[in-house]
């Protein structure tokens, strides 16, 4: 049996004369919270563009559950149960909230998508089930396109910079709700985002992108010790405040 | 308190839905008393065929309301009707009956071809290639004389014959014959368009990059309502060719195309009955105005502009929201959304 | 029966012209990503323009310079009217475009009339090569838009105009945040792209003549070059215009040359099968 795990395998981009990722081998397993860390330009919404097949490797494969899926159109990829959200808030405006979760709740319905009911609830959208997507303030966009990458059941969600644009009390409901998830559900996580907060007590892994090139993984104990990941970072803000 | 379901509440697609098919009813009751109010010959016929235009606007409408995607090829997939029609009429294979389900599925092919191809780039390109396949129809109109009896098309002289009734050649029960045929396919889309289908396509729209990362195959949405219109477009032509009884070559090129768009426009892409009306407007308004034909173009190449910078979502819903506005005023009550 | 060379030579002339329609689409959609489907009409109105400065009594070469002139004029009249208030919104922008080609159509039709349009052929020399012979109007339209092409391009590549048109195309926000006037260029573009759409309808009607129904095929043809040659790049238009040439000419020898768009727009369904980028896609030169 194929365990699952979503892996690149010496994957490199190369595109305008820029190499955005350098041979990364990283993996994703479906019962892991994996954060990816580094510096503004250092490939990792590309990373994430690679592994939900929006964008095909220079070089490298991806592989989930020992299958070959790079190659594959980004719909196939993502109905396998691989979702990724986005940097920047992205509803469909014009929808309502439960419009929005009913399509989907519908798009995973071979699967059997989350209940709506459950999943507004844990996300706290609950009392915007009629608003349009549009009118909701921008954290609960935010919010909203986790909670509808949650219904369509995946196995594995790619959350990229979540907490962007969240003040510091919607970084901590987006902590607990990441424990939630992982608690009530068997989903494997992948973070990218810039918030320590965020990023250290989530996370079971952390691998750190410069430049393109992976030059770190290991525990949030390994990677806030060791020297070329704090080498990168001017500021010591590594270490997170304590538990929420 | 946690509230532990969702409210059951009224969504917006259902009331839309309800609104629709009044304002269709409403349309039919209005239409169908038309020839008893003394109208002339002309103008019922001028009815006829705008009826028949407006079907093809409808499924422009399913495709680009919805969708978000616009064509200009769905003239052309009119005049695949219409030309299936005139070729089965004239070498004697196909009724008015039988070509109907042939026209339909021949545009909805010809359109899956078309949008099979463009679908595998961005949008752009699906509307360059649904205008070259306009431009391209044209030329081989007038080139396969053979088949299609070339610049001077073909002459459809067979009558319809409706079964159990007989020949069927009146004006008036034509214009009957349009107009149940126009309410039928706007029945048809709206009902498509409360669907979850067509929910999909309004989420295609909305942002197809996010619907594409939820697992949806956005581009087959596309070409299926792609296709739909094609069917749509396909079956009115057949009809067109039996009114106008003459198909030729320069009617269903890129002109018939913009045509069909401006038609759309005027009434209103989401809406249900806005094609119709804007049918009835495009094709009576030169009636009315007695400027010549090439002037009247112009001010409807303007008006196309001036309907895009100004109100694209149509003339006929803006005119319609201000006269609910002037209505709140003077009443408060519960209207449901836009028809 | 013509041979090669001249099948060349003729397949050659008018495909440079698109070529000249071409990189104005190319130029302008790697820019702004606008659409205009009216690009044809400008080429219709252009030789519409050459032929009254020409009954005018000016000769060709003025003829062609004010047919240059003014359909630039109207081109910005259009960008700034038209397509300058729907820059946020593309599609909306297409639709504008089907309105322009209905106006343009039929305002040209009142103007001129709608008979077909034609002029004594400027230089009626025939020049002779061994025992071919060859129309010397359509070896100087041919030169002449390559010419104008590869003077483009060297301004593109070379030139501060042609860094700063790049810079746009790659990235606006940036260009205007480093003090590019992004709206002049794009201005300027739309103005040269529709001038060389009017200078092509010119040295077309040296060669033959033209209607004033035919916007629709010349668009298709420029936008056939210009997807060929990759959408945004102004030296795969030109590439892509030789390329079609050489097909159109030898093809036309076998089929009759009413189908000629035909074959361009086969080549636009396999490029965009095969390689949607098209011959040079990506980077605006």
């Amino acid at each position: 049996m194929n365990e699952q795990i979503l892996s690149c395998r010496n994957v490199t981009m190369r595109f305008g004369g820029v190499t955005a990722l350098n041979n990364v081998s990283l993996d994703f397993p479906a019962n892991q919270v994996v954060g990816v860390i580094g510096p503004n330009g250092s490939g990792k919404s590309t990373l994430f563009n690679v592994l939900s097949a929006e964008r095909r490797p220079t070089q490298g494969e991806i592989t989930w559950a020992g299958q070959r899926i790079d190659g594959l159109p980004p719909y196939r990829v993502a109905s396998l149960g691989i979702v990724r959200t986005y940097q920047s808030a992205s509803v469909f405006p014009e929808l309502t909230v439960r419009e929005s979760m009913e399509f989907a709740h519908w798009t995973a319905r071979k699967r059997g998508g989350r209940s709506i009911a459950e999943v507004a609830e844990i996300t706290g959208l609950t009392k915007f089930t009629n608003e349009s997507c549009r009118s909701l303030p921008y954290g609960h966009q935010k919010i909203l396109g986790v909670a509808l990458g949650l219904l369509t059941k995946p196995a594995l969600l790619l959350l990229d910079e979540p907490a962007a644009g969240l003040n510091q009390a919607e970084v901590s409901r987006f902590l607990r709700l990441i424990k939630d998830i992982r608690a009530t559900h068997e989903i494997g996580i992948g973070i990218i985002d810039h918030d320590m907060n965020l990023i250290m007590p989530a996370c079971d892994r952390i691998a750190v992108l410069n430049f393109g090139n992976l030059i770190a993984i290991g525990t949030p104990a390994e990677i806030r010790s060791n020297q070329s990941v704090l080498d990168i970072y001017l500021t010591g803000d590594m270490r997170s405040d304590a538990d929420h | 308190m946690i509230e532990k379901t969702l409210e059951p509440s009224v969504t917006s697609t259902a009331s839309t839905f309800r609104a629709q098919i009044l304002s269709l009813v409403a349309l039919a009751i209005v239409l169908g008393v038309l020839p008893f109010l003394g109208i002339n010959s002309q103008f019922m016929q001028i009815c006829t065929l705008a009826f028949l235009w407006s079907i093809a606007a409808i499924g422009l409408g399913l495709l680009f309301g919805e969708a978000g995607q616009m064509s200009v090829a769905n003239g052309a997939l009119f005049g695949v009707g219409a030309y299936v029609a005139a070729i089965g009429a004239r070498e004697q294979v196909l009724s008015m009956w039988t070509a109907l389900p042939v026209a339909a599925v021949t545009a909805a092919f010809a359109a899956t071809i078309i949008g099979a191809v463009a679908l595998r780039v961005r949008g752009h390109y699906f509307l360059i290639i649904t205008f070259a396949f306009a431009e391209l129809w044209r030329i081989s109109t007038v080139n396969l004389r053979e088949l299609t009896g070339g610049n001077q098309g073909i002459m459809v002289l067979d009558p319809v014959v409706l079964p159990g009734v007989g020949e069927i050649d009146s004006l008036r029960q034509l214009f009957y014959l349009a107009l149940v045929a126009v309410i039928a396919a706007s029945l048809i889309v709206a009902w498509l368009r409360s669907s979850p289908f067509g929910r999909n396509l309004r989420v295609v729209r909305e942002n197809e990059r996010l619907a594409i990362s939820l697992g949806l195959n956005a581009a087959r949405m596309r070409l299926t309502a792609f296709a739909i219109s094609g069917a749509l477009a396909g079956g009115a032509g057949v009809l067109y060719a039996y009114n106008l009884k003459h198909v030729g070559p320069e009617q269903f090129g890129a002109s018939a195309g913009i045509q069909i768009v401006l038609i759309l426009l005027i009434g209103g892409a989401r809406s249900a009955a806005g094609p119709v009306i804007g049918a009835l407007v495009f094709f009576l308004l030169p009636l009315v105005s007695r400027l010549d034909p090439i002037t009247t173009e112009i001010l409807y190449g303007l008006g196309l502009l001036a309907i895009v910078l100004l109100s694209p979502q149509g003339l006929v819903p803006l005119f319609a929201s201000l006269v609910k506005r002037a209505w709140r005023k003077k009443k408060p009550s519960i209207l449901s959304t836009t028809s | 029966m013509e041979t090669l060379l001249q099948q060349v030579v003729n397949g050659l002339s008018i495909a440079s012209v698109f070529g000249l329609l071409a990189v104005g689409i190319t130029l302008v959609f790697g820019l702004t990503g606008i659409v205009n489907f009216a690009h044809g009409e400008f080429l219709v109105q252009g030789g519409l323009v050459a032929t009254s400065a020409i009954a005018l009594g000016l000769p060709f070469p003025i003829a062609c310079l004010v047919a240059f002139i003014v359909e630039g004029a109207i081109g910005w009249c259009v960008e700034r009217a038209v397509f300058r208030p729907l820059a946020a919104q593309p599609v909306l922008g297409f639709i504008a475009s089907l309105g322009l080609i209905i106006a343009m159509q039929h305002i040209a039709l009142k103007i001129w009339g709608s008979n077909q349009i034609a002029i004594d052929a400027p230089l009626k020399q025939v020049l002779a090569i061994g025992d071919v012979r060859i129309s010397a109007m359509r070896i100087a339209v041919t030169v002449i838009t390559i010419i104008v092409m590869t003077v483009l391009l060297v301004l593109l590549s070379r030139s501060r105009w042609g860094r700063a048109l790049r810079a746009i195309a790659i990235d606006r926000e940036t260009a205007a945040a480093m003090g590019v006037p992004v709206q002049a260029y794009v201005s300027a573009t739309f103005v040269i792209g529709s001038a060389l759409a009017g200078l092509g309808g010119a040295l077309l009607l040296s060669l033959f003549p033209m209607s004033p129904f035919s916007g629709g095929v010349y668009t298709i043809n420029g936008f056939a070059v210009a997807i060929v040659g990759g959408l945004g790049s102004v030296s795969g238009a030109l590439i892509a215009a030789v390329i079609l040439g050489m097909v159109e000419a030898i093809a036309s020898g076998y089929v009759s040359p009413v189908w000629s768009s035909a074959y361009a727009f086969g080549a636009m369904i396999i490029v965009l099968l095969l390689r949607p980028s098209g011959l040079k896609g990506g980077g605006i030169a």
